[in-house]
C-alpha cells in the first residue's frame, strides 16, 4: 500500500521546533507550552500509525444483466485492524448506485465486513469493476495508505430488447427450412398458384374445382417455407451523441432487437462493423449466434480513422448471396454512402435504416450557425434522394419513436419498388 | 460547517485574548491575527489542506510578540493558547476532509472526535507540565541550555526526517 503523510504533521514539528528555538533564545516558556501540543501530535501520531493489513474481495451477482437491471456487488473486508478505511467502488458511466459510495467504516482486528452496492444498469456495455480503491486512515487523519486491492469482476450490460411487431421480408430466401414463405414454388404448406397437370404430379394435388371447371386436370402449387439470410450492417465510422444517448447507442439496440426476432424466426443473421476497425460474424442461426452477436455489439465503439473503406474489404462469406442487408447508419462519414450503394449495385437486398442524428445536434442561435443547420439537413435530403433513385429503401428513424416505424416504412417501400436485375 | 465553525471559534477565541493582552502590540498582532483569519477563512472555503498550519502559526506568532513586548511574569493561560491553536488547524483538518463527502460510520465519526478530544488533554496537561516545571526552582545555566537546545534539534531532526518520508 502507498503510504501518505499528511502535510500536517511536518509543519507541526516545524511548528513545535519554531516555539522551542523561540521559547530558548526569548527565554519564554509561553512559548515552549505553544509548542508541547504540536510536538506531542507530532510525536504520538507516528507511534500509534500501523500500516493496515486488509483483504480485499468483490464478487457480483451475476456477471450477465439487462439494461435498467440492478446488479448486487458485494465488497468483504478483513483487517487485521484499521481505525478508519475509506472504501471506494470506482463506477463506469454506465452503472449508477443509489447506496454510499464511497464509505468509511471502522474495523476491529480480525473483523470481517460486507458491503453490498446495489448497481443500477443504466447503459449496456462490456464493463469491469473494480478492484476497489481502498484508504486507510489513523483516527486523526496524519497518516494514509492506499491501494486497490482485490480482483476484478467482469459484468455484461445486453441492450434491452424492443419488440418489434413486423420484420423486413426478404426479397429472396435461402434453401433452408424456416418461417419465410418462399416467393419460388415448391413443397410447402401455402397456396401460390395453380397449373395444368403434368406426369408425376400427385394426385391429392389436384385442385378439383378447377379442373372441373377447366374440363382437364389441374394442380394446386405450393410456397415453400425457407429461412433466409440477414446482414445486419453498422455504420461504426463516426456518431452523434448527447447526453449519454447517442447514434452508435440506438444502431446497437436496434441491431440487438432484429437479430433477437430474426433468431427467432430460424434465419441466419449475420453483422458487419463498418468503420474505422472492421469486423463481422458471418450468418449463422440459434441462440449461441445470438450471443455472439450481441457480445460483439458490446464491444463497438467508434475508431476513429481515415483510411479509405469499401465493401470489398469484406470477406465474401460474411455477405452471403441472396441476403437481406439491413444498414443501421446515420449517414454521417462520406465513406459509408458508396459502400451501400456498392453494395446495391452488387445486387444485395438492401434496406438503409438512418439512425438520425439531428436530435444530438445543436442547430446553434447564430445565423450563420443556422443557415449552416439548414444546408446541412438538405445535403442529407439530397443523400437520401440519391438512395431512393438507386432502388434502396431509406427511412429515417428518429430516437423515441418505436424501432417498429421506421421498418414498416421500410416495408411499405417495398412493397410498390422492385429491385431491377442487371 | 460546524466543523469549521468550532475551528473558528478556537481562533478566534485565541485571537481575542491575545488581542486583549496586546497593549501597544495591538497593530501587529491585530494585523498577523487579521491575516492568520483570512487564510483559515480561504482554506475553509477553499478546502486547501496544505494551509491548515499556517493560520495557528500566525497567531503563534502574534501571540509571542504580546509576550515579548509585555515582559510581564509567566502567563498561566498559555497552556489553554496552545490547545486553542491545535484545536483550530485540527478541527479546520477535519472539516477539509469531511468535503470528500465519504459516507462515514458513526464509530468512525467518535472515533475521531475521541482522539482529537484525548490529543487536546494530553497537550493539555503537557503545556500545563511546562508551564509548571518553568515555575519551580530547577536552577539555571549551561546544562539547561544545551538540554533545551538539544530538544530542539532533535525536533527539528524530527521534523525533516518527516517531511523526507512524505
Amino acid at each position: 500500500m502507498t503510504q501518505h503523510v499528511s502535510p500536517r504533521l511536518p509543519a507541526y514539528v516545524a511548528l513545535a521546533a519554531a516555539g522551542l528555538l523561540a521559547g530558548l533564545v526569548l527565554g519564554r516558556v509561553e512559548l515552549v507550552a505553544l509548542a508541547a501540543p504540536f510536538a506531542l501530535a507530532a510525536v504520538v501520531a507516528p507511534a500509534l500509525a500501523r500500516p493496515p493489513q486488509l483483504r480485499v474481495a468483490l464478487e457480483l451477482d451475476r456477471d450477465r444483466a439487462l439494461e435498467s437491471e440492478i446488479v448486487e456487488a458485494t465488497i468483504s473486508l478483513t483487517a487485521e485492524s484499521a481505525e478508519r478505511v475509506d472504501v471506494y467502488l470506482d463506477l463506469p458511466p454506465e452503472l449508477s448506485t443509489a447506496s454510499r459510495n464511497p464509505r468509511a467504516l471502522a474495523l476491529a482486528a480480525g473483523e470481517e465486513r460486507t458491503l453490498e452496492v446495489p448497481l443500477r444498469c443504466e447503459r449496456w456495455g462490456a464493463l469491469v469493476l473494480g478492484p476497489p480503491l481502498l484508504r486507510a486512515r489513523d483516527r486523526l487523519g496524519f497518516y494514509a495508505w492506499e491501494a486497490r486491492l482485490g480482483d476484478r469482476a467482469a459484468l455484461r450490460v445486453y441492450p434491452s430488447v424492443e419488440t418489434l411487431h413486423a420484420l423486413l421480408v426478404p426479397l429472396e430466401t435461402q434453401v433452408f427450412v424456416g418461417n419465410q414463405v418462399s416467393r419460388t414454388k415448391g413443397d410447402g404448406i401455402e397456396f401460390a398458384d395453380i397449373r395444368a397437370w403434368a406426369p408425376g404430379d400427385r394426385t391429392r394435388r389436384i385442385n378439383w374445382r378447377a379442373t372441373a371447371r377447366r374440363g382437364e386436370l389441374w394442380v394446386n402449387e405450393q410456397s415453400p417455407e425457407r429461412n433466409t439470410d440477414v446482414v445486419l450492417f453498422l455504420d461504426t465510422f463516426t456518431d452523434a451523441h448527447s447526453g449519454g444517448r447517442g447514434t452508435l447507442d440506438l444502431s446497437v439496440r436496434a441491431a440487438t432487437s432484429l437479430a433477437h426476432r430474426y433468431l427467432q424466426r430460424k434465419d441466419r443473421v449475420g453483422l458487419v462493423s463498418f468503420g474505422g476497425f472492421l469486423s463481422w460474424l458471418e450468418p449463422e442461426s440459434g441462440t449461441r449466434q445470438l450471443y455472439r452477436i450481441v457480445d460483439s455489439l458490446l464491444q463497438m465503439d467508434i475508431v476513429l480513422s481515415f483510411a479509405a473503406r469499401d465493401v470489398a474489404v469484406l470477406p465474401p462469406r460474411s455477405l452471403p448471396p441472396k441476403a437481406l442487408v439491413v444498414a443501421l447508419t446515420p449517414l454521417l462519414d462520406p465513406r459509408t454512402g458508396p459502400a451501400l450503394l456498392d453494395l446495391r449495385a452488387r445486387g444485395f437486398d438492401l434496406a438503409v435504416v438512418e439512425v438520425s442524428p439531428v436530435p444530438f445536434v445543436d442547430a446553434g442561435g447564430g445565423e450563420l450557425e443556422q443557415l449552416s443547420y439548414r444546408l446541412w439537413r438538405l445535403s442529407r435530403e439530397a443523400m437520401r434522394a440519391r438512395y431512393l433513385q438507386a432502388g434502396v429503401p431509406v427511412v429515417e428513424w428518429i430516437d423515441g419513436v418505436p424501432l417498429n416505424v421506421p421498418l414498416e416504412e421500410v416495408s411499405t417501400f417495398r412493397r410498390y419498388a422492385r429491385p431491377a436485375r442487371a | 460547517m460546524t466543523l469549521a465553525a468550532l475551528s473558528g471559534c478556537a481562533f478566534g477565541g485565541v485571537l481575542a485574548y491575545t488581542l486583549a493582552r496586546s497593549g501597544k502590540a495591538a497593530p501587529a498582532t491585530g494585523a498577523l491575527g487579521g491575516v492568520g483569519a483570512l487564510l483559515l477563512v480561504l482554506l475553509l472555503v477553499r478546502a486547501r489542506a496544505e494551509l491548515v498550519p499556517w493560520p495557528p502559526a500566525l497567531l503563534g506568532v502574534a501571540y509571542a510578540i504580546e509576550l515579548v513586548v509585555r515582559t510581564s511574569h509567566v502567563d498561566d493561560a498559555a497552556p489553554l493558547v496552545a490547545v486553542g491553536l491545535l484545536l483550530c488547524g485540527e478541527l479546520a483538518a477535519w472539516s477539509i476532509d469531511e468535503r470528500l463527502h465519504i459516507a462515514a460510520e458513526r464509530a468512525v465519526v467518535q472515533a475521531r472526535a475521541v482522539a482529537l478530544g484525548a490529543l487536546a488533554s494530553g497537550s493539555l496537561a503537557v503545556a500545563a507540565l511546562v508551564v509548571a516545571l518553568a515555575a519551580a526552582p530547577a536552577g539555571s545555566g549551561l546544562a539547561w541550555t544545551i538540554v533545551g537546545a538539544a530538544s530542539a534539534v532533535g525536533v527539528v531532526g524530527l521534523a525533516v526526517g518527516l517531511a523526507r518520508r512524505g
